[in-house]
């Protein structure tokens, strides 16, 4: 799986007409054929990057039709949908590449001994990692898009706005760029107190690299079945599908609600027959215990299974509906820059 | 997106360099200028000279000197007293000179090096040039110099013996000043040119 | 559009949305354009038509937290498709960018509240856009209304047309509106028939019950007993699937 990259970005050097290779973030760059030293400077505060879109219709189209067969979709899904449009969009992201520093102090509690005695051992944390967040530099609507990860292999083109159809950019520059610190230093700490059940100090800062605005390749797709009109979208370099609609199985519905409703109740009620004939003692109780609390995961999960199957939602949605497949996180860690200490 | 030529602010001659420093030196007057925010200008800077002599290739390393007020309102400290105790007394508290270094060493070296002498605050033997030795690239920008200074701050407490739980502070920034420091370096190793008593 | 000419020939200038500088196509002079005073248009096209319209409402009213028969007894009684105005403004407040947008016509209808503007292409709206046969609602609020409360200064200001479906429909005698965006497909509405989750919590609550009884009595009296968590099983997934069971769509749904 590719790793979050920073962007390099190809300029000539005013002075010998060189090739000079501008890494993102780095506003100092050099001309390594005559040593002239120059500042990069962009207009309107922000870098623009533009990603060649390398995926063609019918694979985009066979995605999709690849896309309907998993899930709790329905099961017919794939054989009698239509899809009624296709067409490629470039849309807008705000990046930002920052170091994020956090201090955590806190406990983690334990049970250890004969009679399961809670322990509390202090911890300490010190993250310094480099971390990239990004966030849709215009209204998400109803495309289920709010962050990417740039691919290895996306080339970097010319901006040039008035041959490629894209999404303006409506969200505030400033705006983004403060979330981003936000979202960073809110990161840093949440990395740093992953071993810890409670936290008592934390203390982040962020680091700013680089600040770009990416327009990232997608294709969006209308499909219908019985009458109702869906969408999906699909990433316009690695060709995954990245949001959609899609009809659920009434049948996985029922079978959720059996299975949901059977299995909890069976757990429950071995945990208090257990704890019934054994007359309360400690494997009983454990037992029951245990019981509860897979019951109530069962319960939850099911339930959610078979109340909102009717329509599955993937990506970054808002309504009512059963949410499938991973959302991309608006903040990853770039691993090979990471110095932690854990205590 | 447009390269801007960079000019020696004393003299007007084109800058040139073979690596990304933000210390920058003119070819033809000498003068260092510090790049910041897209321009190059003034910067006022100091040189420490060697103490002693080390194998390996001397060279002087920047180093961003924060001078800080810093003022501990609350700590709370889990177990470790006897500890803290008995070793090292020396304490992070007050108005002091935070050594941040600004040069891409290894970080198992200048994580020694910032906490030692700011806890230090050594006596310096200052010279005027970069005598028998290289200058070192500096790669942090001024801008974070601060902020590096309160994570030192933030680690010491963390590293000395007993887990932190609770701590409320100020951290008041009152100058940035860069000054070199000498260093030994051999292989991949490098030692620092100044003693720490 | 307000007109910009160049400082230098006096031709007009090109102005792109979104630009700070504009070339002279004639004397190649690049000037910037002072944005904070002019009042600039736009519009967003329709990326979704009206039949797609159409099948994202009916979507919306199979969605499960929708009434159970919403999707086949709702009625659409009427469908306009047009673009409403809509005033952005960017100004800088506290040395900080914001953007925001106010209504430029008083309206009740859904989504129009909060005001985000969608997701779309933006293009200049001159006497060259295209509206795609669509009705464009003029403002009855005049920007200057607003100017003089607003906080910072201001970096430029526009009047954005944005594309939507507006729908009303009935259902159970009942009339109810909804608001679909036409360039992302977004559906807002107003209070609308929702569906109880009582016969879902029914339906699990006995399959529950029957594997409890199951396990006690399995544990308790004899293991034959298990089988009723299997018996929980069949009649939950049997009586589940009455309640998901989709209402058929009448037949003149499905010509389409």
């Amino acid at each position: 799986m590719s790793e979050a990259q920073k962007i390099l970005v190809s300029m000539t050097c005013p002075s010998c007409g060189g090739q000079v290779q501008c890494e993102e973030g780095e506003d100092l760059v050099l001309c390594k054929f005559c040593e002239s030293v120059f500042a990069l400077t962009t207009d309107e505060g922000a870098n623009k990057v533009m990603y060649k879109m390398t995926v063609d219709k019918d694979k985009a189209l066979a995605k999709v039709k690849a896309w309907f067969g998993t899930g709790p979709k329905a099961k017919d899904l794939q054989k009698t949908a239509v899809i009624t449009e296709a067409y490629p969009m470039y849309l807008p992201f705000w990046r930002l590449i920052a170091r994020g520093k956090a201090c955590v102090c806190g406990i983690e509690e334990q049970r250890t001994g004969k009679d399961n005695q809670k322990v509390e051992i202090p911890r300490e944390a010190l993250i310094n990692r480099e971390y990239i967040y990004s966030e849709i530099a215009c209204e998400a609507g109803d495309l289920g898009i709010q962050s990417i990860v740039i691919p290895d292999r996306a080339e970097a083109i010319s901006y040039d706005d008035q041959e490629i159809v894209t999404f303006g950019v409506t969200s505030s520059r400033d705006a983004a760029f403060d979330e981003g610190g936000r979202a960073i230093r809110k990161t840093a700490v949440e990395d740093g107190s992953a071993r810890m059940d409670k936290v008592h100090f934390s203390q982040s800062f962020c680091f700013p690299k680089a600040f770009t605005l990416v327009y990232y390749p997608f294709w969006i797709l209308r499909y219908t079945y019985e009458g109702r009109t869906y969408f999906a979208t699909v990433d316009g370099i690695t060709a995954r599908v990245v949001s959609g609609r899609a009809p659920g199985d009434a049948g996985s519905q029922s079978t959720a609600a059996g299975i949901g409703g059977a299995l909890s109740g069976g757990a429950v009620g071995l945990g208090i027959g257990l704890a019934i004939v054994t007359e309360g003692t400690d494997i009983g109780i454990g037992v029951l215990v245990v019981g509860f609390i897979a019951a109530v995961a069962l319960l939850g999960y099911f339930y959610n299974r078979f109340r909102y199957g009717d329509e599955i939602l993937e990506g970054a949605l808002n309504g009512k509906g059963l949410k499938s497949g991973r959302t991309q996180k608006k903040v990853q860690p770039i691993y090979n820059e990471t110095y932690d200490y854990f205590k | 997106m447009l390269l801007k030529e960079l000019k020696c602010p004393g003299c007007g001659a084109p800058l040139k360099s073979k690596e990304r420093d933000m210390m920058l030196a003119c070819s033809h007057c000498g003068r260092i200028s510090l790049y910041a925010d897209g321009k190059v200008g003034d910067v006022a800077y100091s040189i420490a000279a060697p103490a002693y002599d080390y194998s390996g290739e001397l060279i002087y390393v920047p180093f961003w000197i924060v001078n800080a007020d810093l003022n501990v309102r609350k700590e709370s400290i889990s177990g470790g007293k006897i500890s803290r105790f008995i070793s090292d007394k020396r304490q992070m508290r007050g108005t002091r000179d935070f050594y941040v270094c600004a040069a891409s060493i290894p970080e198992e070296f200048c994580r020694e090096w910032n906490m030692e002498l700011t806890l230090d605050q050594p006596v310096l033997n200052l010279i005027s040039s970069f005598k028998g030795g290289k200058r070192a690239v500096m790669t942090m920008e001024k801008g974070i110099a601060g902020e590096n200074a309160e994570f030192l701050f933030l680690r010491y407490e963390t590293e000395i013996p007993g887990t932190l739980q609770k701590l409320e502070y100020d951290f008041k920034i009152n100058s940035t000043k860069v000054l070199y420091l000498p260093a030994y370096k051999s292989n991949d190793k490098y030692v620092l040119g100044i003693s720490h008593e | 559009m307000p007109d910009f000419q160049c400082p230098k020939c006096g031709a007009a200038l090109q102005v792109k949305p979104g630009t700070q500088m504009a070339t002279c196509s004639f004397c190649g002079t690049v000037t910037y354009i002072d944005r904070s005073s002019a009042l600039f248009f736009y519009l967003l096209p329709f990326s979704i038509n009206e039949g797609a319209a159409k099948g994202i409402f009916k979507r919306w009213t199979a969605g499960p937290a929708q009434a159970k028969d919403l999707e086949s007894a709702a009625k659409i009684t009427k469908l306009t498709k047009e673009f409403f105005p809509v005033f952005r403004f960017r100004r800088t407040i506290n040395g900080r960018e914001t953007v925001f947008a106010k209504p430029a016509k008083g309206t009740l209808l859904p989504g129009m509240q909060d005001l985000t503007i969608p997701p779309g292409n933006v293009v200049v709206y001159d006497a060259k856009a295209s509206t795609g046969g669509a009705e464009v609602i003029q403002p009855d609020i005049a920007i200057d209304s607003y100017l003089p409360e607003l906080a910072g200064t201001p970096i430029d200001q526009a009047l954005v047309y944005f594309p939507i479906y507006e729908i009303a429909y009935e259902y159970q005698g009942a009339s109810y509106q909804a608001v679909i965006d036409g360039s992302s497909g977004a559906v807002y509405t107003t209070s609308s028939p929702t569906r109880s989750s009582s016969a879902y919590i029914a339906v699990m609550g006995l399959a529950f019950t029957l594997g409890l009884l199951g396990s006690i009595l399995g544990v308790m009296v004899n293991p034959i007993f298990f089988v009723l968590i299997i018996a929980g099983f069949f009649a939950g997934k049997l009586l589940a699937g009455k309640v998901v069971e989709r209402q058929k769509p009448a037949k003149e749904v499905k010509a389409e």
